[in-house]
């Protein structure tokens, strides 16, 4: 199909087959918001290639504390770069440079807990996508990597997206591998590896001209070293498998042209971990470019059955064949409100800013008491970005 | 949850089915952009990050994301 340029609204045209070339980039944009990337990516569209290069810069500044003090905060600068090619192909990639300092949180890391010595981390991270662009149809390869100085992983995904004539269905399909390599700074002949496998199966389906589902399901199948080399006694298996199961829905309200988005996340893996997590957020356009978006989020997990509950009993965990005091394993339930603000200027400029509040409790558990002797933990992030298309 | 996942996936099939189809022209709500599944990508690798590194769950958006050391 041949795709048009141009984006004109939405006019009848008589005798138009359900596959006829209309035209109407929107037509092809619905389903093409649909579409998982390599870390789901929005602006690859799904078999319409964007018409427009974006240039975007983000900067997130995160900081967590607990009722002992102030814990990890973490500078991140990012940008991202999306362009179509020839009208057949696009390319996107992005970086990000996270910087991180001070003392992990108690709880999780026996090495640096209240009295622990400070810590000043960097890791740098990218992507890279390239898709080519097919009838009713759209192939992605891409590449992923993150580097610390006792840490690395090197990614790589393969992607498919196939709609149906009337480009109301969207069926998605995709591969990926990973090795990581492990290292430690307090053990430097410490060198492990870990691969993983994933797959993912995935169906987006245009409703009414107002409803827009998407569900996917997804397969995480990993073999190595998963044991944190920074906390004591940590020893978990070798192996873990886990599957995701997350459906999203989107629903338009034409009388105050709003937008609601749902999503629902099961999650299990063979440690002994159920999660679910619930979303959800309101776009509210208010004129003149601004766009308010208020969220929230739920999420609640069980733990992995070789957690253990503090105090750390160093019998057991010497002579257990897997053991963890990880409060990352721990049974636990979290909260996250979040607004965001956008303003959308001339010559499609966007600026917008959003601040996150979350908190962990074990008494936030749903369907239970979760984990006892872990301290709430609070996080706040903020994000300020700037985005351009031309 | 295999199979409670599948079961969606085949109700969303008949739905497809069932439902009156879409036509172009009435899809320009759809297209706007606080309709897209991904409205802003850095936001979502950022918020994807973070939790990651502090929950046990992931997944379900995509594929070739790669680990760190954060988890």
């Amino acid at each position: 199909m041949q795709l048009s340029k141009k984006r004109t609204p939405g006019k009848r045209q008589n005798g138009v087959a359900p596959n006829a070339n209309t035209s109407l980039a929107s037509s092809l944009m619905a389903a093409a918001l649909a579409l998982p990337g390599v870390i789901a990516s929005p602006v690859a569209k799904a078999e319409a290639v964007p018409e427009k290069t974006t240039i975007g810069f983000k900067y997130l500044q995160y900081k967590e504390k607990q009722q002992t003090g102030d814990r990890m905060k973490v500078d991140s600068p990012s940008m991202l770069f999306l362009t179509p090619i020839k009208d057949k192909y696009s390319i996107e990639g992005s970086v990000v440079l996270d910087s991180m300092s001070g003392a992990s949180p108690s709880s999780y890391n026996t090495l640096s807990g209240a009295s622990g010595k400070g810590i000043r981390d960097y890791r740098k991270a990218g992507d890279l996508k390239v898709t080519t662009f097919l009838d009713r149809a759209a192939i992605g390869v891409g590449i992923a990597a993150s580097k610390e100085h006792d840490y690395e992983s090197n990614a790589f995904s393969l992607d498919g997206r196939f709609s149906t004539a009337n480009n109301n269905t969207t069926y998605a399909a995709g591969v990926g591998y990973s090795n990581d390599e492990i290292g430690s700074s307090n053990n430097i002949t410490l060198h492990e590896k870990r691969n993983t496998t994933d797959a993912l199966i995935g169906i987006t389906q245009v409703l009414t001209p107002n409803d827009l589902i998407q569900s996917n399901l997804t397969v995480s199948i990993g073999k190595g070293y998963f044991s944190d080399p920074y906390k004591d006694f940590d020893k978990r298996p070798n192996s873990r498998t886990a599957w995701a199961w997350l459906t999203r829905y989107n629903h338009y309200f034409a009388g105050v042209n709003g937008a609601l988005h749902t999503s629902y996340r099961y999650f299990k893996n063979d440690w002994g971990i159920a999660a679910h997590t619930i979303e959800t957020g309101w776009y509210q356009p208010a004129g003149t470019g601004w766009t308010l978006r208020p969220s929230v989020r739920y999420y609640t997990q069980r733990a992995a059955n070789f957690y253990r509950d503090p105090p750390l009993d160093f019998v057991g965990a010497a002579t257990a064949t897997n053991f963890s005091a990880d409060s990352r394993l721990s049974a636990f339930g979290a909260v996250t409100l979040g607004l965001k603000v956008a303003k959308e200027f001339a010559h499609d400029w966007t600026v917008d800013v959003k601040y996150d509040w979350y908190q962990q409790r074990s008494s936030w558990r749903l369907g239970g008491d979760g984990s006892p002797g872990i301290e709430n933990f609070t996080a706040t992030w903020w994000q300020v970005g700037i985005s351009k298309k031309f | 949850m295999i199979r409670s996942s599948f079961v969606l996936l085949c109700l969303l099939l008949l739905s497809a089915c069932s439902l009156q189809p879409v036509n172009p022209w009435q899809k320009g709500n759809l297209a706007k952009p606080i309709m897209a599944l991904d409205t802003d990508p850095l936001e979502t690798r950022f918020d994807q990050h973070t939790y990651f590194s502090k929950e046990s769950a992931s997944g379900g958006a995509g594929v070739g994301g790669g680990g760190c050391g954060c988890n």
